[in-house]
């Protein structure tokens, strides 16, 4: 919980006037100075710069104390500190009495605040994982049947694993697809409730190629009921043969992007490219759906964002993108966003060609 | 005697100095170069990369030697989610702990490469025994790989339980898997190079004869049935040893002994 969110309920006991983040919250038992009200108004002068730890005079002849309450910079306006005797300056006497301050009063009001937002985000967390626990034996589950739908198809040791499931009989490449969504929506949820997961373990050396090749066989011609109504084909084009060192996380990278790309895809087609060069792997996933208006670019990333033309053409939640940028972000890459609009395509329902890419040193 | 010397003398003088020097300095010149050649034999070895090269390296294969060593704890409420049959069978030496106890600190932290759950496997604390373990382990021997195995990934309580692992693996593992990462973990605690490299550093500041001496030490230890965990008491040369230092020496003894053996 952020400190501006708790002062705001009036739950954090205020002993002084203080400013942060832009606004003055007024002291529960010393209320703001009349000196501060009429010379500063809602702007302090001593707030304009910040000391991590300090104390000061402002301009005004009103002390002031300055400490960081985790991430937030506060300042303690219009009080009186030790070194500011309220005789030395005759005119502000009646302005400074009954308003001494220590610098320790200060920082233990900072120590119990930092301390109660703590214990309340720490609850969070505990109820969280409280609530969380059941999906453990479903993750552990899907992850078993993966691991048994591999193993049946995986029989011949010669050949690649994509290989052997291209070739397996309808009901067998339904189940070793179906389980493999099933781990990697898993792996998204994961990340989805713990961000900190993507980074979780040690980079290993992986080929990017053969991962794209096995993303494309699960995710080719899902289910006609759901999301789409048309059957989607996606097209692996360009080849490479570096392998990259990368998170376990990093294979949810390419698979939020394709899977955005199917679930949006209004030609039926999805284009995943893979070039090499010269050590930097560029890989692009290419569709035509729902144009992505220029204003819209910077914020498609966030979590929970739709584009407005996204939210007419399917159902969503507007995670995937999200959860595709905290994993990129946990390996170090930058995934970059394009829409170029189709001029054929009508005004209620723009279409646009939608590039997803991202580079990766080999 | 003295006319010995007389003869002798007489005879450098009549010669002009640089025969002289030639031949005075050669046989000292010899003298000391043979000296300087065979060093190591005559005084014996004062660096662990030299004795590594000289008596692991040419005996030390990765995949090979790793299985001989190392021994591996499986520490999980459910151990039918590893593939114990499959790594005992390829020639691991892997123990199960089902349920450990907080006192069993000591004798867990002797082994290189442990797979770690958290829920259901501390006596003391059901819940979240794993989280407290760790800490514990690592504290106890900080050369000790430890593997993260829990699909508890998503719980954010538990981060800190993940990120202190060197490593972390979904549940069930298979048995490829397994062995990737004890064969990648174990070598990075016991590759020969790289512990003679930290032996050489962590020793650095001693001087050459108490090296050598130290080496020797080492090498009679070697050559010993005794049990290792008796070295420490064995070896004084470099004084009190340092847990450090001892951690490194005993992982280097495990590594001298399979290359003499």
């Amino acid at each position: 919980m952020q400190l501006v969110e708790s002062l705001l309920t009036g739950a954090i006991h205020l002993p002084w006037p203080i400013f942060a983040a832009e606004q003055i919250f007024d002291g529960h038992n010393m209320h703001q100075s009349i000196i501060c009200q009429k010379r500063c108004g809602k702007t302090p002068a001593c707030a304009s710069t910040f000391a991590v730890k300090g104390e000061g005079t402002c301009i005004y002849g009103m002390s002031y104390f300055q400490i960081q309450v985790r991430d937030d910079p506060i300042t303690i306006i219009g009080v009186r500190s030790s070194n500011n005797p309220n005789t030395s300056t005759p005119n502000l006497k009646d302005a400074l009495k009954g308003r001494l301050v220590t610098f320790q009063q200060v920082q233990d009001w900072a120590n119990k605040t930092i301390g109660l937002l703590v214990a309340i985000e720490n609850e969070f967390l505990r109820r969280q994982s409280e609530l969380l626990d059941p999906l453990h034996d479903s993750i552990k589950l899907g992850q078993k049947i993966e691991s048994i739908a591999n193993r049946l198809v995986n029989t011949d040791p010669s050949k690649s694993l994509e290989e052997q499931i291209d070739r397996a009989p309808p009901d067998l490449k339904s189940l070793v697809k179906a389980s493999g969504l099933l781990a990697d929506s898993f792996d998204l949820l994961t990340i989805y409730f713990n961000p900190a997961a993507a980074s979780f373990g040690r980079k290993t050396y992986l080929s990017l190629h053969g991962l794209l090749k096995k993303l494309v066989s699960i995710l080719s011609n899902p289910d006609p009921t759901e999301e789409n109504s048309i059957p989607v084909k996606i097209f692996l084009n360009g080849d490479c043969h570096r392998n990259v060192s990368v998170y376990d996380s990093f294979k949810l990278v390419p698979f939020a992007l394709i899977s955005n790309a199917v679930k949006y895809s209004a030609d039926g087609r999805v284009r995943v490219n893979i070039f090499d060069r010269a050590g930097i792997i560029e890989v692009s996933v290419e569709s035509v759906g729902p144009l992505i208006e220029p204003e819209e670019l910077g914020l498609i990333f966030n979590k929970r964002f739709r584009g407005k033309w996204a939210k007419k053409v399917a159902l969503g939640s507007g995670v995937g993108l999200y959860l595709a940028k905290t994993v990129a972000d946990a390996n170090g890459i930058s995934i970059h966003a394009s829409s170029i609009k189709q001029n054929s395509s009508s005004k209620d329902k723009p279409l646009a060609t939608n590039r997803f890419s991202f580079e990766i040193s080999g | 005697m003295s006319e010995f010397i007389t003869e002798g003398k007489s005879i450098f003088d009549n010669l002009g100095w640089l025969a002289n020097l030639i031949g005075i300095g050669t046989p000292i010149g010899g003298a000391l170069w043979l000296l300087y050649k065979f060093r190591a034999a005559i005084f014996g070895t004062s660096t662990f990369i030299k004795l590594t090269n000289d008596y692991i390296v040419r005996k030390w294969h990765d995949s090979d030697s790793i299985k001989r060593i190392v021994e591996v704890a499986i520490v999980d409420d459910n151990p039918n989610d590893f593939p114990t049959v499959e790594l005992q069978r390829a020639g691991y030496h892997v123990k199960i702990h089902k349920q450990v106890s907080l006192k069993d600190i000591a004798r867990l932290a002797e082994y290189d490469v442990v797979f770690l759950d958290i829920h259901g496997i501390v006596k003391d604390d059901i819940d979240e025994g794993g989280l407290k373990l760790l800490p514990k382990l690592r504290e106890a021997n900080p050369r000790q790989k430890i593997c993260a195995v829990s699909s508890k990934t998503f719980d954010p309580t538990a981060t800190t339980f993940f990120k202190q692992a060197d490593d972390v693996q979904k549940k069930p593992v298979n048995a490829q898997k397994c062995q990737n990462v004890i064969e990648s973990l174990s070598l990075e605690k016991l590759n020969p190079i790289l512990l003679a490299t930290q032996l050489d550093k962590e020793t650095s500041h001693l001087n050459t004869y108490t090296r050598r001496v130290l080496l020797g030490q080492l090498k009679k230890f070697a050559l010993t049935t005794k049990p290792i965990s008796e070295m420490v008491a064995q070896i004084t040369a470099a004084g009190k040893l340092s847990p450090a230092l001892s951690h490194l020496l005993i992982d280097y003894m495990r590594v001298l002994r399979h290359a003499i053996s």
